[in-house]
């Protein structure tokens, strides 16, 4: 079943280095999640999006802010590992010719420091939705 | 309609710490173009940390987001390696500029056409025309 999105670079648009990208990246969130998201957002963690961002934005990873998931490469996960939590925004990478979309897709408050049933049933969910993505 | 709540509360939120954002993501950017360089000079981050006067552990968080950059820091980076940093002023591209409103049915559209002077249009070859992709080439017939 296709999935709807909605577009969420009007969220951060107002912050001026984080646009406009090197490389053409658009960001989107699953629009079943959209109100979770921004309770989500709303809780004091704008600002760790908003490093996340840079790093979406600028095509970059790294292991402890936004990084490529082993089992899946396509999928995606944003960490926010402030205030002794450990909440995860997996996201789903589309490459296109004119850059990429990257889609959150599921919140998740992980328990462990590996990946467990839970995490890789979710990776696995989230590299199976199809999305109808407009240019 | 919760959607649009959200996003308003969220955009209050956003608007409050502007300043807040806007510095992390101004040393975030910082961050990166520091990362390519030694990135290619094969300089170790604690080398980096040292040159800035700066912990490895401070440092490392500096790239995390969780502090910003100072001038001191990039003084003491800029003078270890003989580099400068280059600032430039210039007007941000933004979204706003895309959401101007289009006239109206009939109404006149105002000056946005660009006089080019015809030396500046460059022959273009037609020996290949015979054998153009009419759709792709926009032709109607």
């Amino acid at each position: 079943m296709c999935e709807s999105i909605e577009c969420i670079d009007y969220l951060l648009h107002e912050v001026v280095h984080l646009r406009p990208p090197r490389f053409q990246v658009r960001l989107f969130v699953r629009k079943k999640i959209y109100d979770e998201l921004m309770g989500f957002l709303e809780r004091k963690r704008l600002s760790r999006m908003v490093t996340i961002a840079a790093f979406v934005y600028q095509n970059r990873y790294r292991d402890d802010i936004y990084r490529k998931e082993r089992s899946d490469p396509d999928v995606t996960a944003m960490k926010f590992t402030d205030r002794g939590r450990n909440d995860r925004l997996y996201c789903r990478e589309i490459m296109s010719e004119s850059g990429k979309d990257v889609i959150i897709c599921e919140i998740h408050d992980k328990k462990s420091q590996k990946n467990k049933n839970k995490e890789n049933n979710i990776i696995e969910r989230c590299g199976t939705y199809e999305f109808e993505l407009f240019t | 309609m919760s959607l649009n709540y959200s996003h308003d509360t969220l955009k209050q939120s956003l608007r409050g710490k502007i300043k807040r954002y806007e510095a992390i993501a101004l040393s975030m950017d910082i961050s990166f173009r520091l990362e390519d360089f030694i990135e290619s000079k094969g300089i170790s981050k604690s080398e980096l940390a040292k040159a800035a006067g700066v912990s490895p552990s401070y440092l490392s968080q500096v790239f995390r987001g969780n502090r910003l950059f100072n001038l001191t820091m990039l003084a003491g980076i800029a003078n270890k390696y003989q580099i400068r940093f280059n600032m430039e002023i210039e007007e941000a591209t933004s979204i706003k500029l895309q959401a101007k409103k289009l006239p109206k049915l009939g109404e006149t559209i105002p000056t946005m056409i660009r006089y080019i002077p015809e030396s500046q249009f460059k022959p273009i070859s037609t020996d290949n025309w015979g054998n153009c992709d009419k759709a792709a080439c926009g032709g109607s017939n």
